[in-house]
C-alpha cells in the first residue's frame, strides 16, 4: 500500500496553521510553567488536542489501491445471477443504485455524478438497467449487461402517430403474460372497445382495433385483468388529427360515370374540386365544387399549384397541349403533384410512357375479383395488368397482377387504375368498399402539404415528469423555433446533417404537452411500469453491446478519509486530562 | 363482630343507595328522553333539532337530578343519622360506629359494643329512600309509547307507499323527487275505447297507451312561480295554481317523448328537473286471417256454386266493425263491367270483441256471375280506436266461373294492339284447306291430293313451331306426350262458311319465316349445347340463369298448359296431313282450333301503347353538323351537409380535457358549452328517448353544479361515452397529408433525375 496522505481542509490550511501555530506554541509555554504534577504528560497533553484540533479541520486522507471493476446492481436485479458473477470474480466492488436492494458489502451509488465517477470501472450491470439520463454517462463503456427476466405487464406498444379521424386503427402491443389467464381490455370514451384475453407466461402480441370517431387528444385507456379481479389500468393517450380536404383537379376527355360518381363521392367529403370535360371538339365543361371556380381554360404553372391531385386519363392527357403537358409534368417531377391516370380506352400501344411509366401486359378477362375488408367483389376491370416491380407500390392486385397502385416519378407520384365501374359497389349499398378502392389511392399519390418543419419525439412512450424528453427537428431551410408549452427551448444542430436540429425538454408535471402545435401526452409516475422497464433494458442493452472493448482497468487508487471521530475523541481525552491533571 | 366489620358494612348501605340512586335517576332521564323524542317528532319532523333537543334534555335532567339527590355527595354521618332517624334499635347511637375507640368514653365504647350487635341484626333490612319503581315504571311506559307511536308511523307510510305503487305497472323504479316538489300524482286516463282503468302514480315516467291524456298535480313546498312542463325540450305546458302549493297541468299524449319540469322558486331562480322519459304505445291495427280459400278459386258451371269464407279476426283493443268487399266483373274486352257490393259476415252478425271467427257463405249466383264472369273480394276490418279508427284489409281473392261456351274471336279495329295475331286465323286457314281438298279430293290427281296434304302438313308444322315460340321451343324439340285421338265427328264440313274467304297467301310468308327460324335455332340450339355442358362453363354455376326456355313464356301457367297440349294436337294433325290422310287431321286440327281459341281467350291482355312523340325536325338543320350554339358549361356545387353536432363535438373535446386532470372544476365557459351540447343532444333524444335521457339529466345535473367529486367525474365520464356514440360513423376519405422536404430530398431527386438521362 502506498501511504500518500492528502488533506481536504475545512479552512484555507495557510490559515489554520498561521493560527494554530501559534495558540499551540502559546498554549505548551502556559503548560511548562504551570507548576502542577506530570508537567510532560500536560504538555503532550496540549501537543495532541491541538495536533487533534488541526486534524479536525484539515482532514486528511490516505489513498490507497483498491481492485477497481465493479459491478452495479440496478433495480430489479435477480441475485442468484449476481452471486453467480460474483463467484466468477470475486475480485469484483459491488455497488447498488437507490432504489436496488443492498447486497452483501454493497455501497450505494446516490447521486449522477457518482455514477459518473465510477462509470468507467463499471464491469458488469445487473437488474433492469438504467435511466436514459443515467446511461448517457456509460456511453463507449465496456460493461456486460445481466438483463434481469421481465416483470409481467405490456411491454411494447405500438401506437399509429398521424392519426386522422373518422378511420380505423389499430394499436399492437406485446404482453408479458402470467401462468393464468389475463384479460387485456381497450377501452375508450365511448366504453369498451375491443379485448383479448391472454394464457399462459411468455410474450404475446395483441392488436386492437379502434375508430377514432373525432378528431383531438382522446385518453384511451388499456386494462389488464388478471383472474383474480385486479385490474391494472393504463392510460393510453392517442392524438387524432383534423381531416384535411384536398384539392383535386380532373381532366376528362368525356363524362363518364365513373368520374361523376367519384366528384360526388369527393364532394361529399369537402375536397375542393375542379372538373373539366370536353363536350365536343369546342365545348368544355367545367364543375367546381367547395371552391370558388376558376378559369381551367389551359393549365398554367400557377393554377396547377394549388391542387395536390390531378384525376385523368390517357385520351385527356394526349389531348393537352404540349406546353400544358410540360407544365403537368415538371410539377409532378419537381413539385411533387399525383397524377391519377384512369385509362379511358385500351391503349393500342401499352409501352410504357412519361405519364403512365409501367410495364403493363394484357389479360383476357375484362372482369377482376378482388377482395375487399369484408367480401369479394367483382367488378368490370381494363384487360390490363401492371407487372410488379420495385417502382410499383401496389394498392389492389389479384391473382392476375396489379390493378391499383402507384409510382414515384420525382418527387410526385402517379396512380393507375384499371377498375372500372366502381359505381357500382356504392349503388348496391357497399360504400364502405367503395371508399377502400379510392380512398388509399388518392391520398397515397396526393402532393404532402409542405410544412416549415417537422418535429419528431425520439423518446420512447411512456414519458415521464422530470425526465429528459428527446426530440428532432427537421425542417426545410430556416432555423426552427420550437416551444414546448410556449417556452422557448433552444436547440442543437446535428453535426453531421443540416437542417436537423436536437433539443431536450423535461416536462414538469403529468398530462398534455405541446411542442409548437404537437401534443404529446407525460404520464404519472408508476404508470406504465412494464412498458418503461422493457424501455430501460432495451436501452441499457444496445448500450452495452455499443460500447468499446478496452481492457479492465485493473486496480485503482481510492483515497480514504481518516475517520473524524478519532481526532475528536483525541481531542476530548487531551483536553480533559488537562482539565483533570490539576485536581489529581 | 367487631367495629371494624360494622363500619365495613355501614359503607356497604351508602353504596347500596347510590346505586339504587343512580339507576333511577338514569332509568327516568330515558324515559325523559324517549318522550322529548317522540314529542319533538310531532312538532318538527325530519329536522337536527328533532335529534339535538330530546339528548339535551335528557342530559341536563341528568345532571340536575344527581346534583339535587345529593348522590354523590352522600357521607356516612348522615347515614347514621338517617338509621338513627329510622331505626330505634340503634338507640340514636349509629354515630358512635364511625368515631374511633379512642376518642370514646367508657360508656360510649360499652354503647357501641351494644350497637355494633344491634346493627349486625339490623343491617340485612335497613331499607333505604328511593323512587327507583316509579322511575322504572314511567321509563317502561314510555318505552311502549314510544315503540306504539313509531309502529304506527311505519305502518301509515307504508300504507301510502303502497298505495302510490299499485298504479304504476312498468316502472319498478321511482326516481327522487326534486328538491322542493313535496308530491306528485299524475292521473292517467287512457282512451276510453281501450277500457283500461284510469290510474294515478307519482312515478314521472310514464308508459302509457297512445291517446292517454295525462294530468300532473304537483305540490311545492313553497310557492313558485311559473311552473311549466317543457316537452322534448322546446313544447311546454303551464301548470295551472290549483290550491295552496298546488298545480296541475294536462296534455294528450300520441307519440313517445320526454319531459321535464321546470319552476321559478322564491328566490328567482329557475330550476329543472331531471328528464322523464313518455313511452307511448301505439293502437295497432286488426289482424285478419283467412284460412280456408285459396287466393285463386276456379269454378266450372256444374259444381256447387258457393264458397264458405271463414276469417279469423283480432285487436288488440276490439273490433268495431267488419266486411266483405266483394267486385264482380262481368263481360270480356272492352266491354268489362264492374259491380261492388259490401257483404256482411253472416256469423257474428255485429263484429266486436277482440278476436272474433267471422263466416259468410258466399253464393255465387246470387251475387249474379255467369260463366266467364270473375269475382274479386277482400275482409276489411276497423277497430275500435277513436277518434279515427286503425283499418286493415285482406289480400284480394280471386273466384272465377270458367265459360265453357263457344267464344267468337273479334278483331277490335280500335284497339291498338291487334288481340288476335294472324297465327290464331291460321289453323282455322288449314281446317278451310284441308276441307277444300277434301272436297277436291275425287277431282284431281291422287299426286296432287297427296302433294297439297303433305304442302298443308307442313303449314301445319309452321304452325306448331310459331306456337312453339311462344312456350320457348326454339326447334322440333321431339316427341311430345300423344293426345288421345278423339273420336269425334267430322260434321263440320259441310257448313263451314269462311272456307270462301281462305287467305291462302300467308302461307309462302310462313314458309320464308320458319326457314330464317330454322337456321336460327339451329344456331341457338349449338350455342346452347355448348353452356349446358358444367365443366366448359364455370360461369354457369355462379349465375341466375333467367332465360331458361322452360319458365320464358309470355303466358300463365294454365294457358301454357294448353298450349303445350295445342301443340301435342297439332303433332297428329300434322302426321295425318303427311300421311294425305287430311280427313283423320281434321278432328285434330279442330281441336287445336278450341285450344287455340281457349288460349285467346285467357289470355285477355290489354296494354295501352305509350310512347315519346318526338318534336317535329327541322329539316333544313338536318346533318349540317352545326356545334354553334353548344357552348361551355359551367356548374359550381357547394357540399351543403353541415358538420353534425358542432357543439357535442366541441363539449366532447373539452370534457376529455377536464378528465385529463385530477380537479374537475366546471367554469363558466363550460357550462355554456355543456349547455349547447344538452340542446343538440335533445334533438337527438327525441327519436330515441331511452338511449340518451340519463345523460341529458346528468349534464342537467352538471350544469346546475349539482355535482362533485367523484360522482362529478363519474358523470363526465357517462356524458363522455354518450357524446362519442352520438357521433355517426361514415365512410373514410382521402385526406391531405403534410410532410417537409429536407435538402438532402432534393439532391436525392436531382441525382436520381442525373443517373436517368445519363443511364
Amino acid at each position: 500500500m502506498d501511504d500518500v496522505m492528502n488533506f481536504n481542509a475545512l479552512l484555507s490550511p495557510v490559515l489554520v496553521i498561521s493560527l494554530l501555530v501559534p495558540i499551540t506554541v502559546f498554549l505548551l509555554w502556559m503548560e511548562a510553567r504551570r507548576t502542577f504534577r506530570f508537567r510532560f504528560l500536560r504538555i503532550l497533553s496540549a501537543g495532541m488536542m491541538m495536533l487533534a484540533l488541526a486534524a479536525i479541520l484539515l482532514r486528511p486522507s490516505f489513498t490507497v489501491d483498491k481492485p477497481g471493476d465493479v459491478l452495479l446492481l440496478t433495480p430489479g436485479f435477480e441475485k442468484e445471477k449476481v452471486d453467480s458473477v460474483l463467484t466468477l470474480n470475486p475480485g469484483l466492488v459491488v455497488k447498488h443504485l437507490t432504489g436496488a436492494q443492498p447486497h452483501v458489502h454493497s455501497t450505494i451509488v446516490r447521486t449522477s455524478d457518482e455514477l459518473r465517477d465510477i462509470a468507467d470501472r463499471i464491469r458488469f450491470l445487473a437488474g433492469y438497467g438504467l435511466k436514459e439520463a443515467e446511461l448517457e454517462h456509460l456511453h463507449g463503456k465496456s460493461f456486460s449487461y445481466i438483463p434481469s427476466a421481465l416483470p409481467e405487464g405490456i411491454t411494447a406498444i405500438s401506437i399509429p402517430e398521424k392519426m386522422v379521424s373518422n378511420r380505423r386503427y389499430q394499436v399492437e402491443g406485446i404482453y408479458n403474460g402470467t401462468p393464468a389467464a389475463s384479460k387485456i381490455i381497450l377501452s375508450g370514451p365511448g366504453g369498451r372497445e375491443d379485448s383479448v384475453t391472454v394464457r399462459g407466461k411468455g410474450l404475446h402480441a395483441f392488436h386492437f382495433s379502434y375508430h377514432a370517431r373525432r378528431p383531438g387528444n382522446i385518453m384511451y385507456e388499456l386494462i389488464v385483468a388478471d383472474s383474480l379481479g385486479n385490474r391494472v389500468i393504463e392510460k393510453l393517450p392517442l392524438k387524432v388529427g383534423e381531416a384535411k380536404p384536398l384539392n383535386i383537379l380532373f381532366i376528362q376527355s368525356y363524362p363518364a360515370f365513373e368520374t361523376q360518381y367519384l366528384k360526388n363521392f369527393l364532394a361529399q367529403k369537402y375536397h375542393r374540386l375542379v372538373l373539366r370535360y370536353q363536350l365536343s371538339k369546342h365545348a368544355v365543361r367545367y364543375e367546381y365544387a367547395n371552391r370558388p371556380p376558376v378559369s381551367m381554360n389551359a393549365i398554367s404553372r400557377n393554377t396547377i399549384k394549388e391542387f395536390e391531385v390531378i384525376i385523368t386519363d390517357n385520351d385527356a392527357l394526349e389531348k393537352l397541349s404540349p406546353a400544358e403537358r410540360t407544365i403537368v409534368l415538371d410539377e409532378i417531377e419537381n413539385g411533387g403533384l399525383g397524377l391519377l391516370n384512369l385509362q379511358g380506352s385500351v391503349p393500342k400501344n401499352i409501352k410504357p410512357t412519361d405519364v403512365f411509366p409501367f410495364d403493363v401486359f394484357r389479360v383476357k378477362t375484362d372482369t377482376a375479383e378482388i377482395m375487399g375488408d369484408s367480401r369479394r367483389f367483382i367488378l368490370p376491370a381494363i384487360p390490363l395488368r401492371v407487372s410488379p416491380a420495385a417502382s410499383v407500390t401496389e394498392l389492389i392486385k389479384n391473382k392476375s397482377g396489379i390493378l391499383t397502385g402507384y409510382g414515384y416519378r420525382g418527387a410526385g407520384k402517379i396512380g393507375f387504375q384499371f377498375l372500372k365501374e366502381t359505381y357500382r359497389l356504392s349503388l348496391s349499398g357497399d360504400s364502405v368498399a367503395y371508399s377502400e378502392i379510392w380512398t388509399p389511392l388518392i391520398e397515397q399519390i396526393a402532393r404532402p402539404e409542405q410544412e416549415p418543419y417537422s418535429i419528431d419525439i425520439t423518446s420512447p412512450f411512456p414519458r415521464y415528469p422530470d425526465e429528459p424528453l428527446h426530440f428532432e427537428v427537421i425542417s426545410s431551410g430556416q432555423k426552427p423555433a420550437v416551444t414546448n408549452d410556449s417556452i422557448t427551448v433552444p436547440l442543437k444542430e446535428d453535426v453531421l446533417l443540416d437542417d436537423v436540429w436536437h433539443g431536450t425538454v423535461w416536462p414538469g408535471n403529468s398530462g398534455w404537452h405541446w411542442l409548437n402545435t404537437l401534443p404529446y401526452y407525460v404520464s404519472e409516475d408508476g404508470e406504465w411500469k412494464t412498458l418503461e422497464i422493457a424501455n430501460r433494458m432495451n436501452a441499457t442493452r444496445l448500450v452495452a453491446v455499443t460500447g468499446n472493448t478496452s481492457t479492465p482497468a485493473g486496480m485503482i487508487k481510492e483515497e480514504k478519509e481518516i475517520p473524524p471521530l478519532l481526532f475528536y475523541m483525541l481531542f476530548l481525552l487531551a483536553a480533559g486530562f488537562i482539565w483533570l491533571a490539576p485536581k489529581l | 363482630m367487631n367495629a371494624g366489620e360494622a363500619r365495613y358494612q355501614l359503607q356497604q348501605v351508602k353504596r347500596k343507595y347510590i346505586m339504587l340512586r343512580t339507576l333511577e335517576v338514569v332509568l327516568s332521564a330515558a324515559a325523559v328522553y324517549l318522550l322529548i323524542t317522540l314529542a319533538a317528532g310531532f312538532i318538527v319532523p325530519e329536522h337536527s333539532i328533532a335529534l339535538l333537543v330530546p339528548a339535551l334534555a335528557a342530559f341536563m335532567y341528568l345532571v340536575l337530578r344527581t346534583l339535587r339527590l345529593g348522590i354523590f355527595r352522600v357521607e356516612e354521618k348522615s347515614l347514621a343519622s338517617y338509621i338513627n332517624h329510622h331505626y330505634p334499635q340503634m338507640e340514636e347511637s349509629a354515630d358512635l360506629l364511625l368515631a374511633p375507640d379512642g376518642d370514646l368514653t367508657t360508656l360510649q365504647q360499652l354503647q357501641k359494643r351494644k350497637c355494633i350487635e344491634n346493627f349486625d341484626t339490623l343491617f340485612p333490612s335497613i331499607k333505604l329512600p328511593h323512587h327507583l319503581g316509579l322511575s322504572f315504571v314511567i321509563f317502561v311506559v314510555s318505552v311502549l309509547l314510544y315503540v306504539g307511536v313509531k309502529f304506527i308511523d311505519g305502518r301509515t307510510d307504508k300504507l301510502s307507499s303502497s298505495a302510490a305503487g299499485d298504479k304504476v305497472a312498468a316502472n319498478t323504479v321511482s326516481p327522487v323527487l326534486p328538491a322542493t316538489i313535496t308530491e306528485v300524482v299524475i292521473a292517467v286516463t287512457p282512451p276510453g275505447y281501450t277500457g283500461t282503468p284510469p290510474s294515478t302514480t307519482s312515478n314521472f315516467n310514464l308508459d302509457i297507451l297512445e291517446g292517454t291524456a295525462v294530468e300532473w298535480r304537483v305540490t311545492f313546498t313553497d310557492s313558485v312561480s311559473g311552473p311549466q312542463l317543457v316537452f322534448a325540450g322546446k313544447d311546454s305546458t303551464v301548470l295551472t295554481p290549483a290550491s295552496g302549493h298546488q298545480y296541475l297541468a294536462h296534455r294528450l299524449f300520441s307519440s313517445s317523448g320526454f319531459y321535464q319540469l321546470t319552476w321559478k322558486s322564491k328566490d328567482g331562480k329557475r330550476k329543472y328537473s331531471d328528464y322523464y322519459q313518455v313511452e307511448v304505445t301505439k293502437d295497432q291495427p286488426p289482424v285478419i286471417r283467412v284460412d280456408n280459400l285459396n287466393q285463386f278459386i276456379e269454378f266450372s258451371l256444374d259444381e256447387d256454386l258457393k264458397v264458405n269464407l271463414k276469417a279469423s279476426l283480432a285487436d288488440d283493443f276490439g273490433l268495431s266493425d267488419a266486411y266483405i268487399i266483394a267486385t264482380v266483373s262481368k263481360g270480356s274486352g272492352e266491354s268489362v263491367k264492374f259491380r261492388e257490393e259490401k257483404l256482411r259476415f253472416d256469423k257474428p252478425a255485429n263484429v266486436a270483441g277482440k278476436s272474433v271467427t267471422a263466416t259468410r257463405l258466399i253464393d255465387l249466383v246470387k251475387l249474379g256471375l255467369d260463366p266467364g264472369d270473375e269475382l274479386y273480394f277482400y275482409v276489411e276490418a276497423l277497430d275500435n280506436k277513436q277518434p279515427l279508427p286503425n283499418r286493415s284489409r285482406t289480400e284480394t281473392f280471386f273466384i272465377s266461373l270458367q265459360d265453357t261456351s263457344s267464344v267468337t274471336t273479334s278483331v277490335d279495329p280500335g284497339l291498338g294492339v291487334d288481340l288476335m295475331p294472324e297465327y290464331f286465323r291460321s289453323q282455322r286457314q288449314i281446317i278451310i284447306d284441308s276441307e277444300k281438298l277434301l272436297k277436291e279430293k275425287k277431282k284431281i290427281t291422287k299426286e296432287s291430293f297427296n302433294a297439297r296434304s303433305n304442302e298443308l302438313g307442313y303449314d301445319q308444322k309452321v304452325l306448331r313451331l310459331r306456337y312453339g315460340e311462344f312456350l320457348g321451343e326454339e326447334f322440333e324439340s321431339g316427341i311430345g306426350p300423344q293426345a288421345e285421338i278423339p273420336t269425334g265427328d267430322h260434321e263440320d264440313e259441310e257448313e263451314d262458311v269462311t272456307k270462301k274467304y281462305g287467305h291462302v297467301h300467308d302461307k309462302e310468308n310462313e314458309h320464308n319465316l320458319v326457314e330464317e327460324k330454322k337456321s336460327a335455332g339451329k344456331e341457338t340450339h349449338s350455342h346452347d349445347h355448348d353452356s349446358d355442358d358444367p365443366k366448359t362453363d364455370p360461369v354457369k354455376e355462379y349465375t341466375h340463369m333467367h332465360d331458361s326456355d322452360e319458365e320464358a313464356t309470355f303466358f300463365t301457367q294454365s294457358i301454357r298448359a294448353k298450349l303445350k297440349a295445342a301443340i301435342t294436337i297439332m303433332w297428329d294433325a300434322e302426321l295425318y296431313l303427311r300421311l294425305y290422310e287430311p280427313e283423320k287431321s281434321l278432328p285434330f286440327q279442330y281441336k287445336a282450333l278450341k285450344l287455340l281459341k281457349e288460349i285467346s281467350q285467357d289470355s285477355r291482355i290489354y296494354v295501352h301503347r305509350t310512347g315519346f312523340d318526338p318534336p317535329p325536325l327541322k329539316e333544313e338543320k338536318r346533318l349540317t353538323g352545326d356545334l354553334d350554339e353548344i357552348v361551355n358549361s359551367t356548374d359550381t356545387h357547394e357540399t351543403s351537409k353541415e358538420e353534425m353536432y358542432p357543439d357535442i363535438n366541441k363539449a366532447a373535446a373539452r370534457i376529455e380535457l377536464l378528465l385529463s386532470g385530477d380537479d374537475i372544476a366546471i367554469s363558466s365557459e363550460t357550462n355554456d358549452l355543456l349547455s349547447k351540447a344538452a340542446l343538440e343532444l335533445s334533438v337527438a333524444a327525441i327519436e330515441q328517448p331511452g338511449r340518451y335521457l340519463k345523460t341529458l339529466s346528468l349534464l342537467k345535473a352538471v350544469t346546475e353544479n349539482e355535482l362533485e367529486g367523484q360522482a362529478l367525474r363519474t358523470a363526465m365520464i357517462r356524458i363522455r361515452s354518450t357524446f362519442w356514440h352520438v357521433i355517426p360513423s361514415s365512410t373514410t376519405s382521402p385526406q391531405a397529408k403534410s410532410g417537409i422536404r429536407h435538402t438532402l430530398d432534393n439532391r436525392f431527386l436531382n441525382k436520381l433525375k442525373a443517373l436517368k438521362r445519363n443511364g
